[in-house]
């Protein structure tokens, strides 16, 4: 549906999670994200149905990250968004370690934040991250997003208190930064 | 029910929605927090009440501040409370301007951190203001939270945007700056 340049960003179909079953459970990934509790075959279903149903009412936006050629790689996803504010909160995961480090996630930031700033009519993407995600800091950086604050021992993960890391970009920033970006599969 | 050096945090009752509304239903006050939607009496009776069912399940906390006769001149509130990683984010408000630049709003901040921290088993405390609010930036400096960042442009207020700021103190930098606080009746 949306073309970045390496990856695909199109609605998650059920067909979708045996993929997402084979990765989401892994502690080492859930390390980065959110709840450490496993989640099962039935809850992913209901996820995907509730991914639809929230971009219809405006709520939040995941979609399904592919490559160009149709593997699937993961999903992005605009949360908490907020019509009168303009704001939303910015999450990506790709699940299998052998697809990261490939430009895959800087490119479906970009996607999702061209997504956001151009269609959505959004002024600001924020995004927080546990500190010790350096894969995601040097994506987040490539996209444009500037840094502007912590939040101190937030997150305990592996026995201890971890700081999270809070990030945004601004409309008029995406722009002058990438003022050509298009979302139609390149000619 | 709670103890602070001027000010008592307790249940918000019923019996207060009458002197909370006068004061909720005005731009000025609201330019500082959430919403900027009029509420009215029997909205607000519900959200006294559902702070009763929210203290119940542990997540929000929220308190009337009362004066020692009873008055009740604002609310405080622990919400978004995390029981795994031990945070919860700070809200107050105090609805009357006469009732501000007293100390009440930094005692009552001071008392809910406690509250966290002496019964909750909290680990931190975070709140976000406004950057126009200086006086709750003066409240929660002296209440010991320092600024650890700001969220650009996040709020729509008055025809333009403005930045969140961001503060927090941890449990071992508020018992090693109030070690013998107490909430009992002094």
């Amino acid at each position: 549906m949306y073309y970045g340049k390496k990856v695909i960003l199109r609605s998650l179909e059920l067909s979708d999670v045996d993929e997402i079953m084979k990765y989401i459970n892994s502690l080492e990934l859930r390390k980065t994200l959110g709840g450490i509790v496993p989640l099962t075959n039935e809850q992913e279903i209901d996820f995907v149905k509730k991914s639809w149903e929230n971009r219809m009412k405006g709520e939040s936006y995941v979609f399904a990250l592919t490559t160009l050629d149709g593997k699937f790689l993961g999903s992005v996803a605009l949360e908490d968004v907020d019509t009168l504010g303009r704001t939303a909160e910015l999450g990506i995961l790709i699940g299998d370690p052998q697809n990261q480090n490939q430009g895959y996630g800087t490119d479906a930031v970009i996607a999702i934040c061209a997504f956001g700033f151009q269609y959505l009519n959004l002024h600001s993407i924020y995004l927080r991250h546990v500190e010790y995600n350096d894969m995601g800091v040097r994506a987040y950086e490539k996209a444009g997003f500037t840094k502007t604050g912590i939040e101190r021992e937030v997150i305990f993960r592996d026995g201890k208190y971890f700081n999270a890391h809070r990030m945004d970009i601004l409309d008029r920033e995406f722009f002058e930064k990438f003022p050509d970006y298009s979302l139609y599969p390149a000619k | 029910m709670y103890y602070g050096k001027k000010v008592i945090l307790r249940s918000i009752e019923l019996s207060d929605v009458d002197d909370i509304l006068p004061y909720f239903n005005t731009l000025e006050y609201r330019r500082t927090i959430g919403g900027v939607l009029p509420y009215t009496k029997e909205q607000e009776e519900e959200w006294v009440k559902s702070t009763w069912e929210g203290r119940m399940k542990g997540n929000p906390y929220i308190f009337g501040i009362a004066l020692p006769d009873d008055r009740l001149i604002g609310t405080v509130s622990l919400f978004k409370v995390d029981k795994i990683h031990k945070n919860a984010e700070l809200g107050i408000g105090i609805h009357d301007p006469n009732d501000r630049n007293k100390g009440y709003g930094t005692d009552a901040v001071l008392t809910i951190c406690a509250f966290g921290f002496l019964h909750l088993n909290l680990h931190s405390i975070y709140l976000r203001y406004i950057e126009y609010n200086k006086n709750g930036a003066r409240a929660y400096q002296k209440a010991g939270f320092t600024q650890t960042g700001i969220e650009r442009d996040m709020i729509f207020r008055d025809g333009n945007y403005h930045n969140f700021v961001r503060m927090d103190i941890l449990e071992r930098e508020f018992l090693e700056k109030f070690p013998d606080y107490t909430l009992y009746k002094a």
